[in-house]
Protein backbone atom coordinates (compact mmCIF):
# COMPACT_ATOMS: atom_id res chain seq x y z
CA UNK A 1 0.00 0.00 0.00
CA UNK A 2 1.49 3.42 -0.40
CA UNK A 3 -0.17 6.74 0.21
CA UNK A 4 0.15 10.41 -0.08
CA UNK A 5 -1.48 13.81 0.25
CA UNK A 6 -3.76 15.35 -2.33
CA UNK A 7 -7.08 17.40 -2.96
CA UNK A 8 -6.77 18.19 1.28
CA UNK A 9 -6.89 14.54 2.02
CA UNK A 10 -5.03 11.48 2.71
CA UNK A 11 -4.95 8.96 -0.60
CA UNK A 12 -4.53 5.25 -0.26
CA UNK A 13 -3.45 2.98 -3.54
CA UNK A 14 -4.06 -0.25 -2.23
CA UNK A 15 -3.02 -3.38 -4.55
CA UNK A 16 -3.08 -6.43 -2.43
CA UNK A 17 -0.47 -9.36 -2.91
CA UNK A 18 1.66 -6.65 -4.45
CA UNK A 19 5.01 -5.87 -3.14
CA UNK A 20 5.44 -1.95 -2.36
CA UNK A 21 8.89 -1.88 -4.09
CA UNK A 22 6.39 -2.88 -7.75
CA UNK A 23 3.54 -0.44 -6.42
CA UNK A 24 6.12 2.39 -5.85
CA UNK A 25 5.95 3.54 -9.77
CA UNK A 26 1.95 3.73 -10.35
CA UNK A 27 1.47 5.02 -7.00
CA UNK A 28 3.44 7.83 -8.26
CA UNK A 29 1.97 7.57 -11.49
CA UNK A 30 -1.50 7.96 -9.44
CA UNK A 31 0.37 10.89 -6.88
CA UNK A 32 0.75 12.47 -10.63
CA UNK A 33 -3.15 12.46 -12.19
CA UNK A 34 -4.10 13.80 -8.40
CA UNK A 35 -1.43 16.62 -8.63
CA UNK A 36 -2.64 17.35 -11.85
CA UNK A 37 -6.26 17.16 -11.19
CA UNK A 38 -6.02 19.55 -8.42
CA UNK A 39 -4.28 21.84 -10.06
CA UNK A 40 -7.43 21.66 -12.66
CA UNK A 41 -10.62 22.08 -10.93
CA UNK A 42 -9.50 23.49 -7.23
CA UNK A 43 -11.77 26.21 -6.35
CA UNK A 44 -8.72 27.31 -3.94
CA UNK A 45 -6.19 27.74 -5.96
CA UNK A 46 -6.46 30.72 -7.80
CA UNK A 47 -4.04 30.02 -11.16
CA UNK A 48 -6.51 26.75 -11.66
CA UNK A 49 -7.89 26.30 -14.42
CA UNK A 50 -11.40 26.50 -12.59
CA UNK A 51 -10.46 29.21 -11.15
CA UNK A 52 -10.22 31.30 -14.65
CA UNK A 53 -13.74 29.81 -15.65
CA UNK A 54 -14.80 31.46 -12.30
CA UNK A 55 -13.15 35.09 -13.26
CA UNK A 56 -14.05 34.83 -16.85
CA UNK A 57 -15.90 37.95 -17.83
CA UNK A 58 -16.10 36.63 -21.43
CA UNK A 59 -16.61 32.81 -23.12
CA UNK A 60 -14.01 30.87 -22.35
CA UNK A 61 -12.59 27.77 -24.17
CA UNK A 62 -11.30 25.11 -21.58
CA UNK A 63 -9.95 21.93 -21.25
CA UNK A 64 -11.35 18.85 -22.80
CA UNK A 65 -11.56 17.22 -19.23
CA UNK A 66 -12.92 20.76 -17.59
CA UNK A 67 -15.68 20.86 -20.52
CA UNK A 68 -16.71 16.90 -20.07
CA UNK A 69 -17.03 17.33 -16.19
CA UNK A 70 -19.12 20.45 -16.34
CA UNK A 71 -21.43 18.89 -19.24
CA UNK A 72 -21.73 15.74 -16.60
CA UNK A 73 -22.50 18.05 -13.67
CA UNK A 74 -25.33 19.33 -15.98
CA UNK A 75 -26.17 15.69 -16.63
CA UNK A 76 -26.38 15.34 -12.71
CA UNK A 77 -28.02 18.47 -11.84
CA UNK A 78 -31.44 17.37 -14.34
CA UNK A 79 -31.32 13.69 -12.94
CA UNK A 80 -31.24 14.67 -9.64
CA UNK A 81 -34.13 17.70 -9.33
CA UNK A 82 -31.10 20.37 -8.81
CA UNK A 83 -30.31 18.87 -5.57
CA UNK A 84 -26.91 17.93 -7.06
CA UNK A 85 -25.53 21.50 -8.42
CA UNK A 86 -22.09 22.66 -8.16
CA UNK A 87 -23.32 26.12 -9.63
CA UNK A 88 -23.95 26.85 -5.77
CA UNK A 89 -19.64 27.68 -5.86
CA UNK A 90 -20.81 31.40 -4.75
CA UNK A 91 -23.30 30.12 -2.11
CA UNK A 92 -20.51 28.31 -0.32
CA UNK A 93 -18.18 31.21 -0.25
CA UNK A 94 -20.93 33.46 1.16
CA UNK A 95 -21.46 31.16 3.72
CA UNK A 96 -17.63 31.09 4.92
CA UNK A 97 -16.42 28.33 2.91
CA UNK A 98 -13.94 30.89 0.90
CA UNK A 99 -10.69 28.45 1.53
CA UNK A 100 -8.82 25.05 1.72
CA UNK A 101 -10.49 23.91 4.97
CA UNK A 102 -9.28 23.13 8.08
CA UNK A 103 -10.30 23.20 11.38
CA UNK A 104 -11.33 26.59 12.73
CA UNK A 105 -10.00 28.12 9.80
CA UNK A 106 -13.30 29.20 8.11
CA UNK A 107 -14.89 30.20 12.10
CA UNK A 108 -16.12 34.13 11.27
CA UNK A 109 -18.73 36.41 13.17
CA UNK A 110 -21.43 36.94 10.09
CA UNK A 111 -21.74 35.24 7.08
CA UNK A 112 -23.30 36.47 3.53
CA UNK A 113 -25.54 34.93 1.05
CA UNK A 114 -25.37 34.49 -2.62
CA UNK A 115 -28.79 34.65 -4.99
CA UNK A 116 -29.02 30.67 -6.11
CA UNK A 117 -27.33 29.78 -9.08
CA UNK A 118 -27.04 27.04 -11.23
CA UNK A 119 -25.11 24.91 -13.47
CA UNK A 120 -27.63 24.93 -15.88
CA UNK A 121 -27.64 28.50 -16.26
CA UNK A 122 -24.22 27.61 -18.47
CA UNK A 123 -23.76 28.18 -22.15
CA UNK A 124 -22.00 25.18 -23.16
CA UNK A 125 -20.60 25.20 -27.23
CA UNK A 126 -18.95 21.91 -27.46
CA UNK A 127 -17.52 22.35 -30.78
CA UNK A 128 -15.14 24.98 -29.09
CA UNK A 129 -15.76 23.64 -26.00
CA UNK A 130 -16.66 27.00 -24.90
CA UNK A 131 -17.97 27.72 -21.53
CA UNK A 132 -19.99 31.22 -20.81
CA UNK A 133 -20.40 31.65 -17.41
CA UNK A 134 -23.02 33.98 -16.41
CA UNK A 135 -22.11 36.55 -13.54
CA UNK A 136 -22.81 34.94 -9.80
CA UNK A 137 -22.62 31.09 -11.04
CA UNK A 138 -19.60 30.11 -9.23
CA UNK A 139 -18.53 26.46 -10.13
CA UNK A 140 -17.38 24.23 -7.27
CA UNK A 141 -16.17 20.76 -8.16
CA UNK A 142 -15.27 19.45 -5.04
CA UNK A 143 -15.79 16.11 -3.89
CA UNK A 144 -17.16 15.27 -8.05
CA UNK A 145 -13.96 15.80 -9.26
CA UNK A 146 -12.70 14.10 -6.35
CA UNK A 147 -14.42 10.85 -7.66
CA UNK A 148 -13.53 11.01 -11.09
CA UNK A 149 -10.18 11.67 -10.48
CA UNK A 150 -10.40 8.36 -8.09
CA UNK A 151 -12.00 6.49 -10.86
CA UNK A 152 -9.22 7.74 -13.33
CA UNK A 153 -6.45 6.29 -11.11
CA UNK A 154 -8.26 3.30 -10.38
CA UNK A 155 -8.41 2.05 -13.92
CA UNK A 156 -4.44 2.83 -14.19
CA UNK A 157 -4.57 -0.59 -11.67
CA UNK A 158 -5.32 -4.69 -12.93
CA UNK A 159 -6.76 -6.99 -10.45
CA UNK A 160 -7.63 -6.77 -7.33
CA UNK A 161 -6.70 -2.67 -6.66
CA UNK A 162 -8.40 0.04 -4.88
CA UNK A 163 -7.79 3.71 -4.95
CA UNK A 164 -9.16 5.61 -0.82
CA UNK A 165 -8.97 9.19 -1.12
CA UNK A 166 -10.56 9.79 2.30
CA UNK A 167 -13.68 7.72 2.27
CA UNK A 168 -14.34 8.00 -1.69
CA UNK A 169 -12.88 5.00 -2.86
CA UNK A 170 -12.75 2.96 -6.39
CA UNK A 171 -12.37 -1.17 -4.90
CA UNK A 172 -11.88 -3.13 -8.26
CA UNK A 173 -12.04 -6.76 -8.32
CA UNK A 174 -13.15 -9.61 -5.76
CA UNK A 175 -10.12 -7.92 -2.93
CA UNK A 176 -7.83 -9.25 -1.42
CA UNK A 177 -9.08 -12.74 -0.80
CA UNK A 178 -11.55 -13.31 -3.44
CA UNK A 179 -14.58 -12.74 -1.27
CA UNK A 180 -15.17 -8.89 -1.81
CA UNK A 181 -13.76 -5.87 -0.38
CA UNK A 182 -14.76 -4.43 3.21
CA UNK A 183 -15.57 -1.40 3.49
CA UNK A 184 -16.64 0.08 6.99
CA UNK A 185 -19.07 2.90 7.54
CA UNK A 186 -17.76 5.65 10.10
CA UNK A 187 -19.78 6.33 12.65
CA UNK A 188 -21.01 10.24 12.31
CA UNK A 189 -21.37 10.52 15.83
CA UNK A 190 -18.09 9.01 16.43
CA UNK A 191 -15.19 8.79 14.62
CA UNK A 192 -13.72 5.79 16.09
CA UNK A 193 -16.63 3.48 15.32
CA UNK A 194 -17.66 2.10 12.59
CA UNK A 195 -21.49 1.68 12.11
CA UNK A 196 -21.23 -1.03 9.70
CA UNK A 197 -19.60 -3.36 7.24
CA UNK A 198 -20.12 -4.16 4.46
CA UNK A 199 -18.98 -6.88 1.28
CA UNK A 200 -18.05 -4.52 -2.21
CA UNK A 201 -16.90 -6.09 -5.50
CA UNK A 202 -15.84 -3.53 -8.51
CA UNK A 203 -17.74 -0.72 -6.92
CA UNK A 204 -17.10 2.21 -5.46
CA UNK A 205 -18.09 4.26 -2.10
CA UNK A 206 -18.43 7.21 -1.02
CA UNK A 207 -20.17 8.87 2.04
CA UNK A 208 -21.58 12.49 2.57
CA UNK A 209 -21.97 14.32 6.26
CA UNK A 210 -21.40 17.52 7.63
CA UNK A 211 -19.82 16.00 10.64
CA UNK A 212 -15.86 16.63 9.66
CA UNK A 213 -16.58 20.20 7.41
CA UNK A 214 -18.22 22.55 9.73
CA UNK A 215 -17.14 25.99 11.26
CA UNK A 216 -19.06 28.64 13.31
CA UNK A 217 -20.85 31.29 11.67
CA UNK A 218 -21.45 33.96 14.79
CA UNK A 219 -23.64 31.33 17.44
CA UNK A 220 -24.43 28.58 14.52
CA UNK A 221 -22.86 25.61 13.03
CA UNK A 222 -21.97 25.93 9.44
CA UNK A 223 -21.48 23.23 6.94
CA UNK A 224 -20.41 22.35 3.35
CA UNK A 225 -23.20 20.72 1.98
CA UNK A 226 -25.02 23.33 0.37
CA UNK A 227 -28.91 22.87 -0.30
CA UNK A 228 -29.16 24.41 -4.35
CA UNK A 229 -32.98 25.11 -3.90
CA UNK A 230 -32.29 27.76 -0.50
CA UNK A 231 -28.52 28.45 -0.86
CA UNK A 232 -27.86 27.70 2.67
CA UNK A 233 -26.77 24.48 4.62
CA UNK A 234 -28.70 21.65 4.03
CA UNK A 235 -31.06 20.71 7.24
CA UNK A 236 -31.58 17.50 6.57
CA UNK A 237 -32.92 14.57 9.07
CA UNK A 238 -30.13 12.56 8.13
CA UNK A 239 -26.90 12.60 9.87
CA UNK A 240 -24.60 10.59 7.00
CA UNK A 241 -25.21 9.12 3.47
CA UNK A 242 -23.04 6.52 1.76
CA UNK A 243 -23.58 5.20 -1.75
CA UNK A 244 -22.55 2.02 -3.11
CA UNK A 245 -22.44 2.86 -7.20
CA UNK A 246 -20.13 1.64 -10.22
CA UNK A 247 -18.41 4.76 -10.25
CA UNK A 248 -16.80 7.29 -7.29
CA UNK A 249 -18.01 10.49 -8.98
CA UNK A 250 -21.48 8.88 -9.16
CA UNK A 251 -21.03 7.80 -5.50
CA UNK A 252 -20.49 11.26 -4.47
CA UNK A 253 -23.04 12.72 -6.25
CA UNK A 254 -25.70 10.70 -4.97
CA UNK A 255 -24.16 10.97 -1.11
CA UNK A 256 -24.81 14.35 -1.40
CA UNK A 257 -28.40 13.66 -2.92
CA UNK A 258 -29.15 11.10 -0.84
CA UNK A 259 -28.07 13.45 2.20
CA UNK A 260 -30.42 16.45 1.35
CA UNK A 261 -33.22 14.25 0.51
CA UNK A 262 -33.71 13.14 3.74
CA UNK A 263 -34.01 9.46 4.85
CA UNK A 264 -37.46 9.00 3.44
CA UNK A 265 -37.02 10.75 0.26
CA UNK A 266 -33.83 9.20 -0.23
CA UNK A 267 -34.96 5.31 0.17
CA UNK A 268 -37.37 6.39 -2.68
CA UNK A 269 -34.67 7.97 -4.85
CA UNK A 270 -31.85 5.14 -4.74
CA UNK A 271 -34.20 2.04 -4.20
CA UNK A 272 -34.19 -0.44 -7.10
CA UNK A 273 -32.17 1.15 -9.23
CA UNK A 274 -29.50 -1.37 -10.60
CA UNK A 275 -25.52 -0.82 -9.15
CA UNK A 276 -26.91 1.33 -6.65
CA UNK A 277 -26.92 0.67 -2.83
CA UNK A 278 -26.70 3.41 0.32
CA UNK A 279 -26.33 3.04 4.07
CA UNK A 280 -28.34 5.96 5.53
CA UNK A 281 -27.58 7.22 9.14
CA UNK A 282 -30.69 9.41 10.74
CA UNK A 283 -30.32 11.49 13.55
CA UNK A 284 -31.63 9.02 16.07
CA UNK A 285 -28.36 6.51 14.88
CA UNK A 286 -30.64 4.91 13.27
CA UNK A 287 -29.05 2.95 10.25
CA UNK A 288 -31.29 1.79 6.56
CA UNK A 289 -30.04 -0.15 4.06
CA UNK A 290 -30.91 0.46 0.53
CA UNK A 291 -31.03 -1.00 -2.42
CA UNK A 292 -27.62 -3.33 -3.78
CA UNK A 293 -25.60 -3.56 -0.28
CA UNK A 294 -23.94 -6.73 1.11
CA UNK A 295 -23.49 -6.08 4.65
CA UNK A 296 -20.86 -8.42 7.05
CA UNK A 297 -21.64 -7.02 9.91
CA UNK A 298 -22.90 -3.99 12.29
CA UNK A 299 -21.63 -2.57 15.14
CA UNK A 300 -23.42 -1.34 17.69
CA UNK A 301 -26.26 0.39 16.03
CA UNK A 302 -29.75 -1.83 15.02
CA UNK A 303 -29.60 -2.39 11.55
CA UNK A 304 -33.10 -1.54 9.80
CA UNK A 305 -33.48 -3.11 6.17
CA UNK A 306 -35.65 -0.30 4.18
CA UNK B 1 25.75 -37.00 -96.17
CA UNK B 2 29.28 -35.24 -97.19
CA UNK B 3 29.32 -31.93 -99.23
CA UNK B 4 33.07 -31.26 -100.94
CA UNK B 5 32.60 -27.71 -102.13
CA UNK B 6 35.65 -27.03 -105.21
CA UNK B 7 35.93 -23.86 -107.11
CA UNK B 8 33.77 -25.04 -109.79
CA UNK B 9 31.37 -27.41 -109.32
CA UNK B 10 29.87 -28.74 -106.34
CA UNK B 11 29.23 -32.47 -105.94
CA UNK B 12 27.59 -34.24 -103.92
CA UNK B 13 27.98 -38.66 -102.47
CA UNK B 14 26.24 -40.03 -99.94
CA UNK B 15 27.82 -42.09 -98.40
CA UNK B 16 25.60 -44.52 -95.52
CA UNK B 17 27.33 -44.42 -91.92
CA UNK B 18 26.31 -46.14 -88.64
CA UNK B 19 23.57 -44.08 -86.99
CA UNK B 20 24.77 -42.33 -83.82
CA UNK B 21 22.84 -42.76 -80.67
CA UNK B 22 20.28 -40.05 -80.23
CA UNK B 23 20.31 -37.85 -77.19
CA UNK B 24 17.87 -37.38 -75.21
CA UNK B 25 16.33 -33.72 -75.52
CA UNK B 26 17.34 -31.70 -72.03
CA UNK B 27 16.41 -27.97 -70.86
CA UNK B 28 19.36 -25.35 -71.37
CA UNK B 29 21.34 -25.43 -68.70
CA UNK B 30 22.77 -21.96 -66.94
CA UNK B 31 25.88 -22.62 -65.71
CA UNK B 32 25.61 -20.21 -62.98
CA UNK B 33 27.48 -20.49 -59.51
CA UNK B 34 25.93 -19.30 -56.18
CA UNK B 35 28.22 -16.39 -56.10
CA UNK B 36 26.82 -15.74 -60.01
CA UNK B 37 23.47 -16.07 -58.24
CA UNK B 38 23.93 -14.05 -55.63
CA UNK B 39 25.49 -10.92 -57.71
CA UNK B 40 22.24 -11.02 -59.98
CA UNK B 41 20.09 -10.99 -57.15
CA UNK B 42 22.01 -8.23 -55.43
CA UNK B 43 21.94 -5.79 -58.46
CA UNK B 44 18.25 -6.81 -59.24
CA UNK B 45 17.27 -5.17 -55.92
CA UNK B 46 19.42 -2.45 -56.59
CA UNK B 47 17.84 -1.50 -59.41
CA UNK B 48 13.97 -1.75 -58.20
CA UNK B 49 15.28 0.00 -55.63
CA UNK B 50 16.53 2.76 -57.98
CA UNK B 51 13.37 2.90 -59.82
CA UNK B 52 11.10 3.32 -56.47
CA UNK B 53 13.46 6.08 -55.49
CA UNK B 54 13.73 7.68 -58.28
CA UNK B 55 9.46 7.68 -58.99
CA UNK B 56 9.37 8.67 -55.47
CA UNK B 57 11.51 11.79 -56.29
CA UNK B 58 9.37 12.73 -58.97
CA UNK B 59 6.31 12.90 -56.87
CA UNK B 60 8.16 15.60 -53.94
CA UNK B 61 8.25 19.33 -55.29
CA UNK B 62 11.68 20.19 -53.89
CA UNK B 63 11.75 23.32 -51.42
CA UNK B 64 12.92 26.51 -52.26
CA UNK B 65 16.09 26.89 -50.71
CA UNK B 66 17.62 30.10 -50.77
CA UNK B 67 21.00 30.29 -51.97
CA UNK B 68 22.56 32.87 -49.92
CA UNK B 69 21.17 34.40 -46.69
CA UNK B 70 20.59 37.37 -48.42
CA UNK B 71 18.58 35.99 -51.24
CA UNK B 72 14.79 38.06 -51.12
CA UNK B 73 12.23 35.27 -50.85
CA UNK B 74 9.60 35.22 -53.46
CA UNK B 75 6.80 35.67 -51.04
CA UNK B 76 7.30 38.90 -48.14
CA UNK B 77 6.24 36.79 -44.59
CA UNK B 78 4.13 38.23 -42.39
CA UNK B 79 5.38 38.51 -38.57
CA UNK B 80 6.87 36.08 -37.43
CA UNK B 81 5.28 36.30 -33.88
CA UNK B 82 1.86 37.61 -33.02
CA UNK B 83 0.90 38.42 -29.70
CA UNK B 84 -2.93 36.85 -28.60
CA UNK B 85 -4.18 39.93 -27.22
CA UNK B 86 -2.57 42.39 -30.37
CA UNK B 87 -5.61 40.20 -32.14
CA UNK B 88 -9.02 41.54 -32.45
CA UNK B 89 -11.30 39.53 -30.30
CA UNK B 90 -13.09 38.06 -33.03
CA UNK B 91 -10.12 36.76 -34.65
CA UNK B 92 -8.24 35.11 -31.70
CA UNK B 93 -8.00 31.54 -32.10
CA UNK B 94 -9.75 29.07 -29.55
CA UNK B 95 -6.47 27.77 -27.68
CA UNK B 96 -6.55 25.41 -25.13
CA UNK B 97 -4.00 25.10 -22.70
CA UNK B 98 -2.89 22.45 -20.71
CA UNK B 99 -3.22 22.99 -16.76
CA UNK B 100 -0.61 25.25 -15.51
CA UNK B 101 0.36 27.23 -18.53
CA UNK B 102 -1.25 30.38 -19.37
CA UNK B 103 -1.24 32.78 -22.18
CA UNK B 104 1.49 35.16 -22.62
CA UNK B 105 1.53 38.58 -24.14
CA UNK B 106 4.17 41.61 -23.75
CA UNK B 107 2.54 42.79 -20.34
CA UNK B 108 2.52 39.36 -18.78
CA UNK B 109 5.61 38.79 -16.01
CA UNK B 110 5.39 34.95 -17.06
CA UNK B 111 6.45 33.25 -13.48
CA UNK B 112 6.59 29.39 -14.21
CA UNK B 113 4.38 27.41 -12.19
CA UNK B 114 4.63 23.40 -11.32
CA UNK B 115 2.51 21.08 -10.34
CA UNK B 116 4.01 19.66 -7.11
CA UNK B 117 3.51 16.28 -7.19
CA UNK B 118 2.92 14.70 -3.93
CA UNK B 119 5.64 11.96 -2.70
CA UNK B 120 4.03 9.04 -2.17
CA UNK B 121 4.84 6.50 0.54
CA UNK B 122 5.39 2.90 1.05
CA UNK B 123 2.97 2.15 4.75
CA UNK B 124 2.13 -1.30 5.96
CA UNK B 125 -0.74 -3.11 4.43
CA UNK B 126 -2.83 -4.63 7.18
CA UNK B 127 -3.12 -8.52 6.86
CA UNK B 128 -6.90 -7.87 6.57
CA UNK B 129 -7.32 -4.90 4.01
CA UNK B 130 -10.28 -2.55 4.98
CA UNK B 131 -11.60 0.39 3.40
CA UNK B 132 -13.51 3.01 5.61
CA UNK B 133 -15.80 5.59 4.07
CA UNK B 134 -16.50 8.56 5.69
CA UNK B 135 -17.05 12.13 4.87
CA UNK B 136 -14.28 13.92 3.70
Amino acid sequence: MHTFRAMNTDVAVIAPGRSDRALAPLAAEIAALFAASERRFSRFDPDSELSRLNRATAPMAVSRELFLAVRRARSYAIATHGLFDPGVGAALIASGYDRSFAPGALDRPTAGAAAPASVLQLELDAATRTVVRPPGVTIDLGGMAKGLTVDRAAALGTGAFAVDAGGDAMLRGDGPDGDGWIVDVEDPRDPARVIASLRVRDRAVATSAPNRRWWRVGGAIAHHLIDPRTGRAAASDLLQATVVAPTAELADVLAKTAFLLGARAATRFLDGRVGLGAVLVDRGGGVALVGEVELVTDVGCEVADA
Amino acid sequence: MTTTTTASTTTATTTDRPSEPRRAKQAPRIGLSAQEWRLYLLSGLAAVYTAAWLALAAGVDPAPVASAPGDAPAVAPGPATVWIDQLPPAARPVVVLPPGWMLASPSTTVTTVRAAIPATRATPTPRRVRVRTRSS
